[in-house]
């Protein structure tokens, strides 16, 4: 291909988008000493070329003035962001004393770590596992995809589940947003095609949301009430006996019970419309469409884990494929495709052997706390758990690539609990709102600057290969550095004497069926597909679908969904629900000081029905005050038709208002985390951030 | 037969997510204001809402108002139908944008006239920077023969400005 002349004489290095979890291959371009200009991966079928409007924008990572560049040692209060340089042997040697102190007084147990799940993360995990002793290492997933995972682990024994739209008839999507959540383009090249095919897409929300705006069908449905609306669909689909028999005899487990089930608690489309404002003939009407045009698939993903019945509601939905026999063939939900799905898996990037490693001696924070079949440990739980010391004390937290006082509820009560720490560290681009609570910053290297290998988000296993493109600014270090200076200073620097990254790396990918050097070549390794995997026996306890869950009965829970309502109901004083959804152009509260970004959206914003905004004589542009019975924000209001009554969306709910990050992200709009309160799923321990109910006024 | 340069975009395919906008400033290596203005237009009542999502940038018209207006002939066709403006020779104004149907026309910190270049700094064989990134493939550049083609498969019309009855590149889903 003919290169433009910007491009001439730039090399070109592998790397791995780290901006959201979802982990796309790109190629970096490199002129200079700079990143001048990036695009996905053309090869990879995840990214077919492009970036997401994120990723893209993300190039600012590597220009950004506000970036940590030193070591960092509190000198003021916790949270006054009063800091001075240090060096790294200062450092490392800091935190080599506090660990081994901490481990002497309250066992190593007391020191938790979170991260993201991604970026090298290996690395101090297998450090504070193997060789440390705390089975305490945490991730995002309670704020991300835990009742996702729990219900795909109860009902189908993997760790996840994807939708195969390009093949797909028949669409059905539960607050789960490809479009106004663009992560991975194929994806939404995927949906797209299938509705260039004829596909029919119906997206149920309370929101015209961007993948709304798209369907053929909007089905606008009180907050909170989705399970309803799908356990009728399934009790219609098996009353009128359009569910897949074949599919339930040989391969479901408990399909019989489920049916009594769905009698008993008279879960009809009627009973649905009083609970979900959705009209029984619309429910009627969907069950039927969706149960007699195949393939066809129903999913759902974070928007359920924002209450605290989201796991019953969300196994409902999934629920729907099993009947209907939408399962692992193309064109449905494939039992597949998430970070695990690889077999074998990846190695840690060191060797411990088995003798010379730390001994666990107590439950992790997870299982003590009950939350046995949960993928992680409740995020919104730990502050409580700090201040009170129950089950056990924790003493220090270590973070990586992650803000909890900015994406976790209850935002002073996380405040409370850092300054509640003895000791507190935070990995870092940017001196992020909880950097400013702990008492060492360490600079981290973003995406561009490290190794990596990960396994990426594919109906085919998939590992993703990084390489540095340019070096970190200032003396920041990747996280393999950072873990090696600790390790070293406590007298673990044998497990890290390597010569070059490459062994690691090697190590990471052993018994896998490529090599690095193939690895490199085109920055990802893909297999092949497997479907129908339910033939020879999934990994839950009876082998088949398990829609009885005998997981749950053990664990003295109900094994068949039912529905309850959301914890937090609105009343006289608080007549709305709080909701919240994405802006397609922030991640998270990754993204907000990268100028570009901001310069689309300054601020966020509220969405309410023009009904309720007539009654408190709100205007489309007018600022308003929201109040819950915790605390009040100011935002600016949109009023639309495209959003039931008796709601109020923040767009996007938390992520603005940063006080800390940088002098882009600070100050801009506001966060709806503090106004809400602890709530978590039962089972799974997602953070139920819908659960609040609010007032708003005339600002 | 034309030969002439245009952009297609797909109003049934914007999802209004701006990585168009994005991957302009990248490439163009500009400040705001962008060449690409993303807007968003509801129409209906709850629970009968629609919304649409429509890029635009320049469209290289066929016979652009702004060349007519520009009292100091400063914007210019060239011979593949790529309109483009010589800031050596632009006053700053405005009339250009007076007269633009489609708010192509931004001014940025200089005050002169800045707008799409389709990218003129790209060979033909690589897509231009907002076509190379758009997640549902709404925007497709070309000449307006294979424009022609690809509105006849998605059942697009050209959009003619009402106002004069000129034409313009640009086509939507109807």
């Amino acid at each position: 291909m003919e290169v433009p002349e910007k491009l001439k004489g730039a090399k070109m290095f592998r790397s791995t988008c780290h901006v959201c979890p979802f982990r796309c291959s790109i190629e970096v371009y490199v002129k200079d000493g700079k990143v001048i200009y990036t695009r996905g991966n053309p090869d990879n079928p995840n990214t077919r070329g492009k970036r997401c409007v994120k990723g893209l924008a993300s190039i600012w990572f590597a220009y950004d003035p506000d970036r940590l560049k030193y070591p960092l040692m509190r000198t003021g209060e916790r949270g006054e962001g009063k800091f001075k340089r240090i060096t790294w042997d200062e450092a490392f040697t800091i935190i080599a004393e506090k660990l081994k102190e901490m481990k002497e007084k309250y066992g190593p147990e007391s020191v938790v770590s979170i991260d993201h799940g991604q970026g090298c993360v290996t690395f101090y995990r297998s450090f504070l596992y193997f060789l440390y002793g705390s089975p305490n290492l945490f991730d995002h997933t309670a704020a991300c995809d835990a009742t996702f995972v729990t219900a795909c682990t109860t009902l189908f024994g993997t760790f996840w589940a994807m939708e195969d739209y390009e093949n797909a008839k028949y669409i059905m999507l539960w607050g789960k947003e490809p479009l106004e959540a663009p992560r991975i383009i194929g994806f939404l090249q995927g949906l797209m095609e299938a509705k260039d095919k004829g596909a029919k897409l119906v997206v149920v929300n309370p929101r015209l949301s961007k993948t709304a705006e798209k369907a053929d069908e909007w089905v606008p449905i009180k907050p909170g009430t989705d399970g309803a609306m799908a356990l009728a669909m399934a009790k219609t689909i098996i009353d009128e006996k359009l569910y897949d028999q074949d599919f339930v005899e040989k391969y479901c487990y408990g399909f019989n019970e489920f049916k009594e089930h769905l009698n008993t608690k008279g879960y009809t489309p009627e009973w649905a419309e009083s609970i979900t404002g959705v009209p029984a003939a619309t429910i009627r009407r969907i069950a039927r469409e969706f149960a007699t045009t195949k393939p066809a698939v129903s999913s759902a993903y974070h928007g359920f884990a924002c209450y605290t019945n989201g796991f019953d509601s969300m196994r409902a939905v999934l629920i729907l494929n099993a009947i209907t026999g939408n399962l692992d063939k193309p064109g449905s939900l494939l039992l597949t495709g998430g970070p695990q799905g690889l077999d074998p898996p990846l190695n840690p990037p060191i060797r411990v052997p088995e003798e010379e490693r730390a001994r666990i001696e107590k439950p992790s924070l997870r299982e003590a706390l009950g939350f046995s079949l949960a993928p992680d440990l409740p995020l919104s739980l730990l502050p409580k758990v700090i201040i009170e010391g129950k089950p056990y004390p924790i003493k220090a937290v270590i973070l990586s690539q992650i803000n909890p006082l900015m994406s976790d509820v209850n935002t002073k009560l996380w405040i409370e609990a850092f300054k509640a720490l003895e000791f507190s560290v935070a990995i870092d681009i940017y001196l992020s709102e909880t950097a400013m609570y702990c008492d060492i910053v360490l600079p981290d290297a973003c995406y561009f600057e490290r190794y990596d290998i990960l396994q990426g988000f594919n109906p085919a296993p998939m590992v993703l290969y990084s390489e540095p493109a340019i070096p970190p600014p200032g003396e920041a270090k990747p996280i393999y550095e950072i873990v090696k200076g600790i390790a070293e200073k406590m007298g673990y620097g044998k497990y890290y004497n390597w010569n070059s990254e490459e062994e690691w790396l090697k190590n990471m990918i052993e018994g896998l069926p490529f090599t690095l050097e193939e690895l490199k070549q085109k920055g990802f390794w893909i297999g092949q597909p497997t479907y129908k995997k339910y033939e020879n026996g999934l990994k839950t306890p009876s082998g088949k679908v398990e829609i009885y869950s005998t997981l749950l009965e053990v664990v003295g829970q109900n094994p068949l969904p039912e529905f309850k309502q959301p914890s937090v109901i609105p009343d006289e004083k608080y007549p709305f629900r709080l909701i919240s959804a994405r802006m397609p152009f922030q991640a998270n509260v990754v993204t907000q000081n990268i100028p570009m970004l901001m310069d689309i959206e300054k601020e966020n914003w509220a969405e309410i029905n023009p009904k309720d905004a007539e009654k408190y004589g709100i205007k489309n542009g007018d600022y308003i005050v929201i109040e819950s019975p915790l605390d009040s924000i100011t935002v600016k209001a949109k009023v639309t038709e495209g959003i039931v009554t008796g709601v109020v969306a923040v767009i996007h709910g938390f992520g603005f208002g940063h006080w800390g990050m940088g002098n882009i992200a600070k100050g801009k709009g506001a966060s709806i985390n503090k106004l809400i309160d602890t709530h978590v799923d039962p089972i799974s321990g997602a953070v139920a951030y819908n659960e609040c109910k609010v007032r708003v006024r005339k600002a | 037969m034309s030969t002439r340069r245009g952009f297609f975009v797909d109003i049934e395919r914007c999802i209004k997510c701006h990585a168009c906008e994005i991957a302009c400033r990248i490439w163009n290596g500009i400040n705001v204001p962008s060449y690409r203005t993303i807007m968003e237009i509801e129409n209906g009542t709850y629970p009968f809402v629609e919304r649409t999502n429509v890029s635009m940038a320049c469209m290289h018209c066929e016979e652009p108002y702004c060349i007519a207006a520009c009292p100091a002939k400063a914007i210019y066709k060239r011979e593949d139908g790529v309109v483009l403006v010589d800031k050596d020779k632009c006053l700053g104004c405005r009339l250009c944008s007076w007269v633009c149907p489609f708010g192509a026309p931004k001014f940025g910190p200089d005050l002169k006239m800045q707008k799409c270049t389709f990218c003129n700094d790209r060979p033909d064989s690589m897509p231009r920077a907002c076509e190379e990134v758009c997640p549902t493939n709404a925007i497709i550049c070309g000449t307006i023969d294979q424009l022609e083609k690809v509105a006849k498969e998605r059942k697009g019309r050209r959009l003619v400005s009402l106002l004069r009855g000129k034409k313009a590149a640009l086509y939507v889903l109807s």
